[in-house]
């Protein structure tokens, strides 16, 4: 049933442009599968983000105090690269669109250095605040802290899983200019994260 | 502009526009205006992913504002959260 499901959404309006630019009608960018796959993803965010907001409620001194001793220069150079790493799947998407398979290699390389680069300054993150005496169970505020960006450092990890999967069938010639459909719902995972990054920093980091 | 160039603009801005709402972090507290600012500013970097990067400014309209939606209901709950914590407080108390 969910199959056949799966199956009508292409008719039901889906377009998409082709290397020309050209809209070509009936079909989504990307993989159905995989816009439904990261509704699920955001949707599990946003109950974080609201499970956040009503212990904020409850506990507004514990969360106005909380950012102050985060390390917002971790939080900011995350930020940081995962929108270049946005920015370096859009160029591996425009170039595999143009069918130049180099191109497209370097830029999926690129991808995977930024959530090696993401993984790394989380690391960094992690180890000052057990340093600065800053653990999941110090308060409600960091445990939500460490469940949310946690959570998100697991989404980066599976990206860069589905990123190398991509980099591999790009070498063995998979994607052309005509064919790129598991490259691009690959670019729009790695995108979805970014986008529930891009509201965790101002919301664990900035806002008090 | 050329499509290369939009997606080269939209990273310079997004690293910009990441920069300012960094300088909110070193206040002591966050003023209502402050709030308001750094969840619009989230909101564009928000469309600006949507729309350049990801590519669904051409995409089909329902699936685009799937999308923007998305920040367009939850950037304003938190503000809700902000300006509103009493009225929150007393509707999640069981």
């Amino acid at each position: 049933m969910l199959t056949s499901l799966v199956q009508t959404l292409p008719r039901f309006g889906f377009k998409r442009s082709d290397s020309q630019g050209q809209t070509v009608a009936n079909t989504t960018p990307g993989n159905i599968a995989v816009w439904i796959l990261i509704y699920a993803e955001l949707s599990e965010f946003a109950l974080f983000f609201i499970v956040f907001l009503i212990a904020k409620a409850h506990h507004p001194d514990t969360f106005s105090a909380g950012p102050a001793r985060l390390n917002t220069l971790a939080g900011m150079l995350n930020t940081i690269v995962l929108v270049t790493s946005s920015y370096f799947i859009a160029k591996a998407v425009a170039a595999i669109k143009l069918g130049h398979k180099k191109t497209c290699l370097k830029w999926l390389y690129l991808t995977l250095f930024a959530g090696a680069t993401y993984c790394g300054i989380k690391g960094w993150e992690y180890t000052w605040n057990d340093a600065t005496g800053i653990h999941s169970r110090t308060d409600l505020f960091y445990s939500f802290y460490y469940y949310l960006t946690f959570n998100h450092l697991l989404h980066v990890l599976i990206g860069m899983s589905t990123i190398s999967w991509v980099i591999l069938r790009t070498h063995f010639n998979t994607y052309s200019a005509h064919e790129h459909e598991g490259l691009e719902s690959a670019a729009f995972y790695w995108h979805m994260i970014d986008l529930a990054w891009i509201i965790i920093f101002p919301l664990v980091y900035v806002l008090r | 502009m050329p499509k290369q160039k939009v997606i080269v603009t939209t990273w310079i801005t997004l690293v910009g526009l990441t920069l300012i709402s960094t300088s909110f972090a070193e206040s002591t507290e966050t003023s209502k205006t402050i709030a308001i600012f750094v969840c619009m500013v989230t909101i564009y970097k928000g469309w600006l992913v949507i729309n350049n990067l990801m590519g669904l400014r051409f995409a089909v309209r329902r699936l685009r504002w799937m999308m923007l939606g998305y920040f367009l209901i939850v950037m304003p709950i938190i503000l809700i959260t902000i300006f509103f914590p009493d009225g929150v407080r007393q509707l999640t108390t069981l």
